[in-house]
């Protein structure tokens, strides 16, 4: 529970929540099992009927902290790392002194263990002889004890997650050993189940619903805001917000990852694969990318295209920045991408992949990336294979004679003139070119440089940000809820 | 049933006492709501309005009489007792006023009544006129009668409970 987020997730389901004493919790919690009790005469069926009520109870919760819960991951297993938030969210206070351990022996329905030695439902349970007189020993179902009502209602809150998340899978809880049985800790059984196989119960056909006139009615599903919510949700959830702050490279690595997956329908790790000792191949995937997206916006560059002078024009200047890329793109920050690439992909590709990709000298990964966008440029219709070697020479003209030229007399006199002037302005329009391509470049220059900076250092400052903000947040926090005792009392 | 524990499970739970509850919060939203399935539960039961509303009544003299053997003061003044017990129980910030022979008790944020339902008639609050008056007994106090006046269980602005006490009536 140490992530910002999650503690911000915490405080935003707890922040409008109602608290009362834990003892008054106890012993209420004690009071509607001695009731259910009363109804059936039959301690097992307790257990059961109190699982039931604690699953119904939390349905009509659950819906109205729908937004918070839009943040909780869709996996099912990082779900059930989040039980001791939830426990926290639910009970208010933290899940204490528990260690976990997984049993995988059904790969399809894994089960996860919390033994929890701080259970405040059997404090001094058995103090007051004439009312914690419930059959303790026999409250058991064969599933579930008297924490049957608590594992009811964090059975439908997780379920509840994953429903809302699309998960084709559910969780169930059973609360399988506590001290009032003689056991020496308080468990949770948390196993992961196909979403058929959930419990289904119902209180026959008596509504349970908010009376619609109720002031305190939730809001519309429907307003803009929650649209806006759902959509900012699937994309990111608690996990994924402390990962990036945790680790500065964790948001790339995540989106990057999403975004094949999302994509090609095919992990990360078996896509970058297609590329293992081809990675030259990779970097030109880039540069091919980039004029392609770049053209998906209007279809604007094959256009011009289309107009063989521009073509030409446009071929030309690249193939002058192609060939002065160090004046466009400083080695060094190519070199230092490719060191931060390693960082990015590792978990996304093999280490042999990373290794290999980083062993690329900067001026091979510039030559890469330019034939990349060669190929994508002749896609669009430029045809480099057609060019003169100059720019001049490609809007010259079919050659005329000089006026009033004497061919028989002056021909290598101005044909020489005629070459110097062409080769002249061939190199005056290449440098112009040139200049015009640096100048105009420059703001872009200056936005890779910054991406680079930003992505790759901007997470320390953010990381910092956040971390004042929780750990002020908190001292603030602990501070009005102090005043607001002594203001009280 | 009962095995070993894990070895980094380790005995402690005899350190934990009710007194230590007393002054620690829990969340009590879904509770809250667990009252009222219990409710719906009760009625297929075939319990009627007045047998809910009995045992909601019982089940808070339960937690009345085990709450107040963990209390070791009892203020004189009965207004800030009761104010103090609403705190100390229920987390509630409540208004006390002398009315005639009774104490009115004011909550706007009464912990076991938030929202109207369309199927219950039967306030949750039962619970907590039924504790404060098992306190109040116990601490000394004579009370002849308690009732609630308004709740947010009927669409009112907030859970207004009313108490007859012995000494009130003297004065």
């Amino acid at each position: 529970m140490s992530g910002t987020f999650k503690w911000l997730a915490l405080k935003a389901g707890t922040a409008l929540g109602r608290s009362v004493s834990s003892l008054f919790y106890q012993l209420i919690y004690r009071e509607i099992y001695r009731e259910i009790n009363r109804l059936t005469l039959d301690a097992t069926k307790t257990v059961s009927d109190a699982y039931k009520l604690g699953f119904l109870a939390a349905e009509e919760s659950a819906e109205r902290q729908k937004g918070v819960f839009r943040l909780f991951p869709s996996n099912p297993e990082k779900i059930l790392e989040f039980v001791p938030l939830m426990w926290n969210i639910y009970f208010g206070q933290p899940m204490a002194e528990y260690t976990i351990e997984w049993d995988r022996s059904d790969p399809i329905r894994p089960i996860l263990r919390y033994k929890i030695l701080i259970d405040p439902m059997t404090f001094d349970i058995g103090k007051d002889v004439v009312r914690d007189n419930l059959p303790w020993e026999k409250l058991w179902d064969g599933e579930n004890a008297y924490g049957s009502m608590m594992a009811g209602l964090l059975t439908q809150c997780s379920s509840y997650v994953l429903a809302l998340r699309k998960s084709d899978q559910r969780i169930t809880l059973k609360n399988t050993r506590i001290s009032l049985r003689g056991d020496d800790y308080f468990e949770f059984e948390c196993q992961i189940i196909p979403k058929e196989e959930l419990p289904y119960f119902q209180l026959g056909d008596l509504p349970v619903s908010v009376h619609p006139d109720s002031s305190e009615h939730s809001p519309d599903d429907d307003s803009p805001m929650n649209k806006l919510w759902m959509k900012i949700t699937e994309n990111i959830d608690i996990d994924l917000l402390d990962k990036m702050l945790d680790d500065p490279t964790a948001f790339l690595r995540e989106v990057l990852g999403r975004g094949i997956e999302k994509g090609l329908k095919m992990p990360a790790l078996d896509f970058l694969d297609h590329f293992l000792n081809d990675e030259e191949k990779f970097i030109q995937v880039f540069g091919f990318l980039e004029v392609h997206i770049f053209n998906e916006w209007g279809q604007i560059p094959e256009k011009f295209f289309e107009n063989e002078t521009f073509a030409k024009i446009c071929a030309h200047q690249f193939l002058l920045m192609r060939k002065n890329a160090d004046k466009f793109i400083p080695l060094t920050l190519i070199q230092e991408t490719l060191d931060y690439s390693g960082d990015v992909l590792e978990g996304l590709a093999s280490e042999a992949f990373i290794t290999n990709l980083q062993a690329i000298s900067p001026e091979k990964a510039v030559e890469l990336f330019f034939l990349g966008m060669e190929k994508a440029l002749t896609d669009l219709g430029i045809d480099f294979s057609a060019l003169k070697p100059t720019l001049y020479a490609d809007l010259q003209k079919e050659p005329e004679n000089e006026p009033g030229s004497d061919e028989s007399l002056d021909k290598d006199y101005y044909a020489l003139r005629k070459e110097k002037r062409q080769t002249l302005t061939a190199q005056l329009i290449d440098h112009a070119l040139l200049l015009s391509s640096v100048i105009l470049s420059f703001p872009g220059q200056l936005l890779l440089v910054l991406a680079h900076k930003v992505l790759s250092g901007s997470n320390e400052l953010i990381r910092s940000f956040f971390t004042t903000i929780r750990d002020e947040g908190k001292i603030l926090f602990e501070l009005s809820e102090q005043l607001k005792e002594f203001s009280e009392l | 049933m009962n095995s070993p524990p894990s070895e980094s499970v380790e005995s402690g739970q005899e350190k934990h006492s009710r007194k230590e509850l007393i002054t620690q919060k829990m969340g009590f939203n879904q509770m809250r709501n667990s009252i009222y399935i219990l409710q719906r539960y009760m009625n297929q039961h075939h319990l009627s309005d007045k047998d809910i509303r009995d045992r909601l009544i019982n089940m808070g003299k339960n937690i009345g009489a085990t709450f107040v053997t963990q209390l070791e003061t009892s203020p004189k003044d009965l207004s800030l007792l009761l104010r103090n017990l609403y705190k100390i129980t229920v987390n509630s910030k409540v208004k006390v006023e002398v009315v005639g022979d009774s104490i009115i008790v004011r909550d706007s944020r009464c912990s076991l009544c938030k929202y109207q339902y369309d199927d219950i008639s039967v306030p949750g609050c039962n619970i907590i006129i039924a504790m404060i008056s098992e306190m109040l007994i116990r601490l000394g106090y004579q009370v002849t009668d308690q009732s609630i006046v308004q709740s947010k269980t009927f669409g009112d602005k907030l859970c207004e409970h009313r108490y007859v006490l012995k000494e009130v009536e003297q004065k």
